[in-house]
C-alpha cells in the first residue's frame, strides 16, 4: 500500500497520532492553549494543501516546520496554561527541601519560573516531562542536535533551581 | 566524565556514573533537582480532544473539489484581451459548457448535483455541458477517471476512441493515447468502439486498441488501481509507461522511441524505484537530472 497523505485514511492517522504532540508543543512555545489548537488545524490545513508533495514520513516533521512557522508570525505570547495532577509518586530523595515550602507555593514559583524560561529552553523541559518525549525524539523535532536539546534542559533545570534561593 | 554543560540533562536521563551523582548529592544540586522534577512531572495540560478536533478540520477542509476551468476563455488566450473578455462572457452567459482538470500529480474530484462522483487521475480532464445536465448525462473525457453513478438517466463517458454507457455501476474508463481500456467493478458498463459493442460486468475488463476491441479480461481488484497509487501495465508500449510516469510523477522523460510492450507496475512515491521496475526488465538505464525534473532513458 502505498502511502499517500491526500487519502482521507492516511491523513486521518496522521493526524490522530500526531496533532496532541504538535498542539502541545505549540502550548509550549505560545503560552496559550487557544491560539496552540488553532495552529495545530493550521498546519494540519497545510499538510492537506500539500498532501501530494509531503509523503508520510515526512509529515511529522513538516507538521512542525509549518507549525513553528505560523507561531513565529504570531507576536503575542501568553503563560503556558498547566494544571497539577496528584499522580502521587514516591519523592526520589528525603534530602528535598520540599519541606520548607508549602507544597502549593512551591508548584506556583514552579510555574512561574517555567513561563520564565526562554521558549526555547521550555519547550525542551515541558516535552520532555509532560509528553515524555526523549531528548532523541524532540531534536528530531526541533531540528536541532542531541547535545544542544541538553544543553537547553542543562540550562532550564539551572534556572528553575533558582527558586529555591528566593524565599 | 560529563561536561559541565549538559549534566543536569544527563543525571535526568540517568546517565551519570556514581561518583557523578555522588558530586551533585553532596553540592546540593541533586535534593533540588529532585523537587524540581518531582513537582513538574506533575503538571499536565488540558485534555484535548483529538476527535472533535479532527471533526473541526474536516468542517473546515471539505475534500478536495476538482479545478473548474472555463473552457471558452481558454483557447482565447493570446488573442486580444477584448475577445477574451468576449469569448469569456459568450461562456458565462452563452453555454453551460465546464471543464474540469486535475493537474498533474494532483487527483481531483468532482461532485454533480445528483451526487455522481467522479475522480480524475493526474493530468486528465472532462467536459460537460452544465446547463442541459439535467436532460443528458454525458462527459467527453481526457485522460482517465473513475466513476460513482447515481441512478437517473442514462450516463455517457465520450472518449476518443470510443463510448461507455453506463447502466448502473462503479468503473474506470482509461482512454490515453489511442487506447481506451474499461474497467468494470460493480454493475455493468457497455462500451462501444469501432462498430462493436460489449457489455462489462462485475471484475471484467476490456481493451480497444487502434479502433479494435479486444477480448473481455478478468481482474481482481475492486477499485482502480491508480487510486490506491499504483500505475499497473499488462502489454502496454514502454512509451506510453513513460508517459504514465510522467503524468504521475510531473517530470519530463527524455527516452528514444523504443515501443517496446512493458508487462509490471510501479507506485507514485517513489520515482527511482518506479524507475527501476520499469527498466530493470527492458534493460535499459536511467538517471534522473540533480533537480528531479528530468530524467534520461538509453
Amino acid at each position: 500500500m502505498p502511502n499517500n497523505v491526500c487519502q482521507e485514511k492516511t491523513f486521518k492517522s496522521i493526524f490522530m497520532a500526531q496533532a496532541e504532540g504538535l498542539r502541545n508543543f505549540l502550548a509550549y512555545k505560545t503560552g496559550n492553549l487557544q491560539q496552540a489548537e488553532d495552529l495545530v488545524q493550521d498546519a494540519f490545513g497545510k499538510l492537506w494543501e500539500n498532501c501530494a508533495k509531503v509523503t508520510t514520513e515526512k509529515a511529522k516533521s513538516f507538521l512542525f516546520t509549518v507549525a513553528n512557522n505560523l507561531f513565529l508570525n504570531q507576536v503575542e505570547h501568553k503563560k503556558v496554561v498547566l494544571k497539577y495532577e496528584k499522580r502521587g509518586h514516591t519523592q526520589r530523595s528525603d534530602e528535598t527541601p520540599q519541606y520548607l515550602m508549602e507544597e502549593d507555593e512551591f508548584r506556583q514559583r514552579l510555574a512561574a519560573a517555567i513561563n520564565d524560561l526562554p521558549e526555547g529552553q521550555r519547550a525542551v523541559f515541558l516535552m520532555n516531562r509532560i509528553d515524555k518525549k526523549t531528548y532523541r525524539e524532540i531534536a528530531a523535532v526541533l531540528e536541532i542536535s542531541v547535545k544542544a536539546v541538553e544543553k537547553r534542559m542543562h540550562n532550564a533545570l539551572t534556572a528553575l533551581r533558582k527558586i529555591h534561593k528566593k524565599v | 566524565m560529563n561536561e559541565k554543560d549538559t549534566i543536569y540533562a544527563k543525571w535526568l536521563n540517568g546517565e551519570l556514573d556514581a561518583s557523578e551523582l555522588e558530586a551533585l548529592r553532596k553540592s546540593g544540586e541533586l535534593g533540588e533537582l529532585e523537587a524540581i522534577i518531582n513537582v513538574a512531572d506533575d503538571m499536565v495540560l488540558p485534555k484535548y480532544d483529538l476527535e472533535e478536533a479532527f471533526q473541526k478540520f474536516k468542517s473546515n477542509h471539505p475534500p478536495r473539489t476538482a479545478k473548474i476551468v472555463a473552457m471558452r476563455a481558454k483557447w482565447a488566450i493570446g488573442i486580444a484581451a477584448s475577445l477574451v473578455l468576449l469569448a469569456a462572457a459568450w461562456f458565462l452567459f452563452g453555454s453551460g459548457e465546464t471543464q474540469i482538470v486535475a493537474d498533474n500529480q494532483e487527483t481531483a474530484t468532482h461532485t454533480f448535483r445528483d451526487r455522481t462522483s467522479v475522480v480524475l487521475n493526474d493530468g486528465s480532464n472532462f467536459v460537460y455541458d452544465k446547463n442541459n445536465w439535467e436532460k443528458q448525462r454525458m462527459v467527453q473525457l481526457t485522460g482517465e477517471a473513475y466513476f460513482e453513478v447515481k441512478t437517473g438517466t442514462s450516463f455517457i463517458v465520450e472518449t476518443a476512441n470510443g463510448k461507455v454507457e453506463v447502466l448502473g455501476t462503479g468503473f474506470n474508463v482509461r482512454a490515453w493515447g489511442d487506447k481506451l481500456h474499461v474497467e468494470c467493478y460493480h454493475g455493468k458498463v457497455r462500451v462501444t468502439a469501432a462498430g462493436q459493442e460489449t457489455v462489462l460486468t462485475k471484475n471484467e475488463a476490456v481493451n480497444v486498441v487502434k479502433g479494435k476491441m479486444e477480448n473481455k479480461s478478468t481482474i481482481s481488484h475492486a477499485s482502480p488501481l491508480w487510486s490506491t497509487g499504483t500505475s499497473r501495465f499488462y502489454e502496454e508500449n514502454v512509451d506510453d509507461v513513460f508517459k504514465e510516469l510522467e503524468r504521475q510523477f510531473d517530470v519530463i522523460v527524455n527516452a528514444p522511441t523504443l515501443g517496446r510492450p512493458f508487462s509490471g507496475s510501479f507506485q507514485h512515491d517513489d520515482i527511482n524505484q518506479a524507475l527501476n521496475n520499469i527498466c530493470k526488465p527492458l534493460n535499459l538505464n536511467f538517471d534522473v537530472s540533480a533537480d528531479g525534473k528530468t530524467v534520461t532513458i538509453e
